[in-house]
């Protein structure tokens, strides 16, 4: 696009002007207050307008208010420009009112064109934002460089410059960016699948497939249960009939159970009728013991068996009494040779006899053991040579003498001791004596040199202290020997006493010694001891001969006594040898004796039993015959008797039973019949087998086994009949409300398979959609790679475009530009450095340059993508020195061979170098 | 004297239409017609006074089965009385211990299969029919196994019932339902086998043996399109028996595809559908209409705009967008811009990812459609 005309009414400072563009540069200068920027602001203002939005900003009101001329002109103006494919447009504003008018006409034959582009409030019309690409803003950040405002981009405008570069890249169509293609592709993933909203088709979907699952399941589950309700009708239905069946069988049975009942108590009458007459032939038969004496029955009974007993008492004890004579008759026979001793048994008793015996047996063995004692105590006697001399002086001797003459042998002892330990301790004190002796001289010796040494010093002593020291010395010396001499007397004394001590001990073991030798000699013994033990020997001797002496005199009084025993027996001593034989015959004697004597007396006892049991016997035939002829029987008493009598007694019971039972048959009768007579019996069981006849067949498997026809058997089927109906009843409540069930679930319930259906189709859809997401994200993701990959192209077309001028405008210092697509900012590289520059490290100048450069860059890029695009600067080159400032002014005549340039300058050099090589008609001069 | 059966098989009753993707207010309508289809065999067993008639199976499916449909049958049956009807139950109407076969009210003249093995049945003194029944949805087993008929000097004629599937060999298709061979049958002991399970109808022989397919009596889907009917035997003692194929199908499906190319807009596209409408008579049949070929830019394709447009030539229509946009691919890959990249990666993803052609194809569809217009219409 290349602008060609530019009039203004009223603009700002401007009033009616009017300028034609150069096609490759246009030099505006003018000092300060020219209204070079106002020019440039009317320029912008004319091609995008003040506003953007559909609301006025405070800072767009602010702008079109701040160029509304003081003075009453039109507040407008028009702006003729020429696109690349050769259309000529014409844009006019009136920027009187708020609402700016605004048209755009065809400039060759004035045709509005104004309704091709989307309309906004305040006139607005985006005509340059569809032909040049690029956005107000866009516009601003790129080829409209004001005053002082070449700097490092702000991240915003950044943004909004990569932004609008991509779009540029995006699409050979303007319209098209891959912003609005994601945008629209998300937008159709957000309608189809998004995860959030519940009205997204897929999520509709899937709720819809989830209902109808739930659907599905009910149906399936309401299926069941009426699938299930359907088997419990037929088994109901099943049961129902089985129990009709088994109600059919049970009227029969019962009825059955009822004839039956009815027959047999027709045939219990008829059986008790035959009974009754029965009892009563037997009766009259047994009316003859109407008399009989029952109340005696009992107290005959108890006599019979009384007479019994006694009889068979009385023959018992004849047998024993037999045999009690039997064996007093054989003992009589046995103990025929021992009679003559039966008086001696009178007397006197066997155990006297075995007592005396044993006795004299413990007599004769005690005296056999005396005469071995007084064997060995002889022998004794005669070891120890006690002749009957020594015995008889002996005899003498009492226990008295013995003590005395123990008490002399001691005496003798102890004399003999203590004259031995007296000449000991004399013997000992002689020798202590010569030692102290000993002592004593040499003691004794000293003290006389002493003394004599003392006398001498005193009597030669000079001084008085002298003296009294020697008379000191003196004194101790003579009392010293005073001392000694006094121990040596009493060494002497006690001398003298233990010899005097010894003499009498001697003297007295001589007088015990003369003593004791006086007794040895009268018993002519060696000691006394000796003495006492022929005293023992003695008297040991003497009692044996006493013992030996008294137990044959007790032996001769019992052989005596015994004799008189043994005796009858043709014995004539007493020995060991006799006194068995004695002992065995006397025994069996005595025995025989006294078993005579107790059948004896048993056989007495006998008879006089007898006796009694004969009397009592008689008495009982008596009383026993007065009831038999009571009774009408005349047999006599004995067991005939008795026999007939019990027969008697057993009929006249019979009798009586008969009557009782006569009774019962009677009452019986009465009780079949139940009030009932013989006719109507017949009459119901007539016409139960009519209704029976009518019945159906009973069911064998029904059938109830009947044990006995009763009224119990009748309740039984009647309870029975009764729950089977319940039953019945019961079941058929439940099939109706089964089969209502059934009916209303089957009212409500939607079709299986409709239901698959439909979640066929919502599965359909879900696949369909689930489909379409996964090509919606396949789509967006390549889109997506395909802007990111084309974004990272325009970096490198810029750098080429910034480092091929910069090289030109540095004269060859900085050789090339890096640019962070990100943030726009710039490195350098230097010649003179490896690392590129930061351009924030460079002079105010050099980075002005750089900045612009990048700006033309950018609109470079513009322009090669689509339309050509102006460029506006307001004095870049302000603070370049002269050789900057050529190169500079170099670079922007090369950038003017490919787009319409509008340079503003008060710098006459500027103006002066584009006027040379443009012609003069490129400089606009504004005053 | 001969003896005549009328045979058929795999009839479904109450079945879905859920594979073919049917609106359940038209799969209704089919499952109506498939009670009609039973009382039409009825009618038809009745006229041509058949001796017998032999279902082999799939009579009606059982966890869709109501009362009603019971009762139906039921009914249905009786009034063919006395003429008897054999039942072999197959894999949808398993003859288990809930089954309708085996709890249900069936009139005498019915005689159900309710054992897996084997058992005789006299149809007349001259034949004997021999069949079992699949006691679940999935058997499996071959109820040849271990079987041959016994040894009899004079036996009636024996005729296999069964739902089964006749495999040319055990290896071909292992998941089969109850498979078995022609020469099992004939080792068996038989010469005459009813079968079915198929639903396309077809005889098959091998040396002295015939078996019978019947095909199901109406079609159950898009993929069901040949004749469908009963089957109706004459047999002769001493001769081969006599097969006669009725068609008898009321329901007809079809699928149709059709070119876009051309039609620069809608109206062009309904007449296209309508013409082959009105040129094979599908008044009565439920079609389904694949739109193929490239679709030119201004041919709006709303599926759903369409199906109601055309609606009344069918039965029943359904619609399936398989068309290309109109771009010229080539030219877009060489933009030097961001569409031009995208196409080019597109195009080299088609080639890479094979097996997701048509999904690539699809996402390059909407990413162009991103660029070029405001709403993306989902295919």
């Amino acid at each position: 696009m290349k602008l060609l005309e530019l009039e203004v009414q009223a603009f700002g400072c401007l009033h009616h002007r009017k300028f034609a563009f150069h096609p490759q540069i246009n030099v505006f200068f003018g000092r300060n207050e020219a209204g070079k920027s106002t020019l440039q602001q009317a320029v912008l203002a004319l091609l995008y307008g003040f506003y953007d939005g559909g609301r006025a900003l405070q800072r767009e009101l602010h702008a079109h208010e701040k160029y509304r001329p003081w003075s009453a002109e039109a507040y407008a103006g028009s702006l003729k420009f020429q696109l690349d494919d050769g259309a000529t447009l014409l844009v006019q504003r009136d920027f009187s009112k708020e609402e700016v008018r605004t048209q755009l006409l065809d400039a060759v034959t004035g045709e509005d064109l104004s309704h091709r582009y989307s309309r906004g409030r305040h006139g607005k019309i985006d005509f340059i934002e569809k032909q040049l690409g690029m956005s107000r803003q866009v516009f601003l950040a790129t080829a409209f460089v004001q005053q002082g405002e070449l700097r490092s981009y702000g991240a915003r405008e950044a943004s909004v410059v990569a932004d609008a570069i991509l779009s540029l890249l995006d699409s050979a169509a303007t319209e098209t960016s891959s912003e609005r293609a994601l945008e629209r592709l998300e937008r159709a993933l957000r309608e189809l699948a998004s995860e959030r909203s519940p009205h997204a088709l897929l999520a509709q979907a899937r709720a819809r497939l989830d209902e109808l699952h739930e659907k599905h399941a009910w149906c399936q589950a309401a299926h069941r249960m009426i699938q299930n309700d359907l088997m419990k009708v037929e088994t109901l239905e099943l049961e129902i009939e089985e129990r009709a069946a088994q109600l059919e069988t049970l009227e029969r049975q019962l009825r059955e159970a009822q004839l039956e009942i009815l027959r047999n108590r027709l045939q219990r009458w008829r059986e008790n009728e035959a009974r009754r007459e029965t009892m009563q032939n037997d009766m009259a038969a047994l009316q003859k013991l109407e008399n009989f004496p029952t109340e005696l029955k009992e107290q005959f009974f108890q006599w019979r068996d009384e007479y019994l007993h006694l009889e068979r008492l009385q023959r018992v004890q004849a047998e024993e009494r037999s045999g009690l004579e039997r064996r007093l008759m054989g003992l009589s026979q046995q103990s025929k040779n021992l009679q003559m001793l039966e008086p001696l048994w009178q007397t006197g008793k066997f155990e006297d006899f075995l007592t005396k015996r044993n006795r004299w047996q413990a007599a004769y063995d005690e005296l056999v053991k005396i005469e071995e004692e007084h064997h060995d105590a002889s022998e004794e006697v005669k070891k120890f040579g006690l002749g009957e001399a020594e015995r008889a002086v002996l005899k003498k001797l009492d226990l008295t003498q013995l003590e005395q003459f123990n008490a002399i042998e001691a005496k003798y002892t102890d004399a003999e001791i203590k004259v031995n330990q007296l000449r000991a301790d004399n013997k000992n004190y002689a020798h202590r004596i010569t030692e102290r002796n000993r002592i004593f001289n040499f003691c004794a010796g000293v003290a006389i040199i002493a003394l004599i040494y003392a006398g001498s010093r005193f009597l030669t002593a000079e001084t008085a202290a002298s003296k009294v020291g020697d008379a000191l010395l003196l004194g101790l010396s003579f009392g010293g020997l005073l001392l000694l001499l006094n121990l040596k007397n009493l060494w002497e004394n006690q001398e003298k006493e233990l010899k005097h001590q010894l003499e009498l001990a001697e003297s007295e073991l001589l007088d015990s010694k003369r003593e004791r030798r006086d007794v040895l000699n009268q018993y002519k013994v060696e000691s006394v001891g000796d003495l006492v033990q022929r005293h023992t020997i003695y008297l040991k001797v003497d009692a044996v001969l006493d013992k030996n002496h008294a137990l044959k005199e007790e032996l001769k009084t019992l052989e005596k006594d015994l004799l008189a025993w043994v005796a009858p027996l043709g014995i004539p001593y007493i020995g060991l040898d006799t006194l068995p034989e004695a002992e065995k015959r006397l025994r069996e004697s005595h025995q025989n004796y006294s078993t005579s004597q107790t059948l004896r007396q048993r056989a007495a006892e006998l008879q006089t039993q007898e006796q009694e049991i004969q009397a009592k016997l008689q008495g009982y035939a008596q009383q026993l015959e007065g009831v038999l002829q009571r009774a009408e029987i005349h047999e006599p008493v004995g067991e005939k008797a008795f026999q007939a009598f019990q027969s008697a007694c057993k009929d006249r019971e019979y009798l009586d039973s008969l009557r009782a039972q006569k009774q019962q048959v009677e009452a019986m009768s009465i009780e079949i019949l139940e009030g009932e007579t013989l006719a109507s019996l017949a009459a119901r069981i007539k016409q139960l087998e009519t209704e029976l006849a009518n019945l159906p067949p009973a069911s064998p498997s029904h059938v109830t086994p009947i044990r006995e026809y009763s009224e119990a058997t009748l309740a039984a089927f009647r309870t029975q009949r009764e729950a089977v109906l319940h039953e019945v009843n019961q079941r058929q409540q439940s099939l109706t409300a089964l089969k209502e069930r059934v009916a209303t679930r089957l009212q409500d319930l939607p079709s299986l398979a409709e239901v698959e259906e439909e979640m066929a189709l919502e599965t359909g859809a879900i696949e369909r959609y689930e489909r379409a997401r996964a090509a919606l994200e396949i789509a967006r993701e390549g889109i997506a790679q395909a802007a990111q990959r084309l974004h990272r192209d325009f970096v490198p077309k810029l750098n080429e475009f910034v480092g091929r001028h910069l090289e030109k405008l540095t004269a060859g210092r900085y050789t090339a530009a890096l640019l962070d697509p990100k943030t726009f900012s710039l490195r350098v590289q230097s010649n003179d450095q490896l690392a590129p520059v930061d351009l924030e490290r460079l002079s105010f100048g050099t980075r002005e340059q750089v900045y612009l450069l990048m700006r033309a860059a950018v609109v470079d890029i513009f322009t090669q993508s689509g339309e050509s695009i102006p460029l506006f600067c307001d004095d870049p080159l302000a603070h370049a020195d002269a050789e900057r400032l050529a190169n500079a002014l170099e670079v922007f005549r090369l950038l003017a061979e490919t787009q319409q340039i509008f340079y503003f300058t008060k710098d006459q050099n500027v103006a002066k170098y584009f006027s040379a090589r443009y012609g003069p008609a490129c400089v606009l001069s504004l005053s | 004297m001969s003896f005549s059966i009328l045979h058929f098989s795999d009839l479904h009753l109450e079945a879905a239409f859920a594979t073919s993707r049917l609106p359940a207010k038209v799969a209704r309508r089919c499952r109506e017609q498939l009670r009609q289809t039973l009382r039409r065999i009825m009618e038809i067993a009745n006229y041509r006074k058949a001796d017998a008639v032999t279902i082999a199976g799939d009579l009606f499916e059982r966890e869709h089965l109501t009362p009603d449909t019971a009762t139906f049958l039921a009914q249905e049956f009786a009034a063919l009385a006395p003429t008897p009807v054999f039942i072999a139950p197959g894999n949808h109407d398993a003859a288990d211990a809930a089954s309708l076969y085996q709890r249900g009210h069936w009139p005498e003249n019915v005689n159900i299969a309710i054992k897996p093995g084997l058992t005789e049945w006299r149809l007349s003194k001259e034949y004997s029919l021999w069949m079992a029944a699949h006691l679940g949805p999935s058997e499996r087993q071959n109820f040849l196994n271990n079987f041959h008929l016994p040894e009899a000097a004079a036996r009636p004629f024996p005729i296999l019932l069964l739902h089964a599937s006749a495999v040319p060999n055990h290896f071909e298709d292992s998941r089969a339902h109850a498979p078995l061979t022609l020469e099992e049958i004939r080792k068996a002991g038989f010469t005459l086998a009813l079968l079915g399970h198929y639903h396309t109808a077809r005889v098959m022989r091998h040396e002295n043996v015939v078996a019978v397919y019947p095909g199901s009596p109406e079609p159950l889907g898009f993929n069901e399109n040949a004749k469908h009917g009963v089957a109706w035997l004459e047999l002769t003692p001493g001769q081969a028996p006599k097969i006669e194929m009725l068609p008898l199908a009321a329901l007809h499906f079809d699928s149709l595809e059709i070119n876009v190319e051309g039609c620069a807009q809608r109206e062009q596209l309904l007449d296209k559908i309508m013409a082959q409408a009105t040129a094979q008579d599908l008044s009565t049949h439920f079609v389904r209409i694949k739109l193929t070929g490239q679709a030119a830019a201004t041919l709006h394709l709303d599926l759903d705009l369409l199906a109601e447009r055309v609606e009344k030539n069918f039965g029943y229509v359904s619609l399936e967008n398989h068309t290309r946009p109109a771009f010229d691919l080539t030219k877009l890959a060489e933009e030097p811009t961001v569409r031009g990249e995208f196409v080019r990666n597109m195009r080299a993803a088609l080639e890479r990812e094979t097996e997701k052609e048509s999904l690539y194809r699809e996402a390059l569809q909407y990413g162009l459609q991103a660029f070029e217009q405001e709403e993306i219409t989902l295919r």
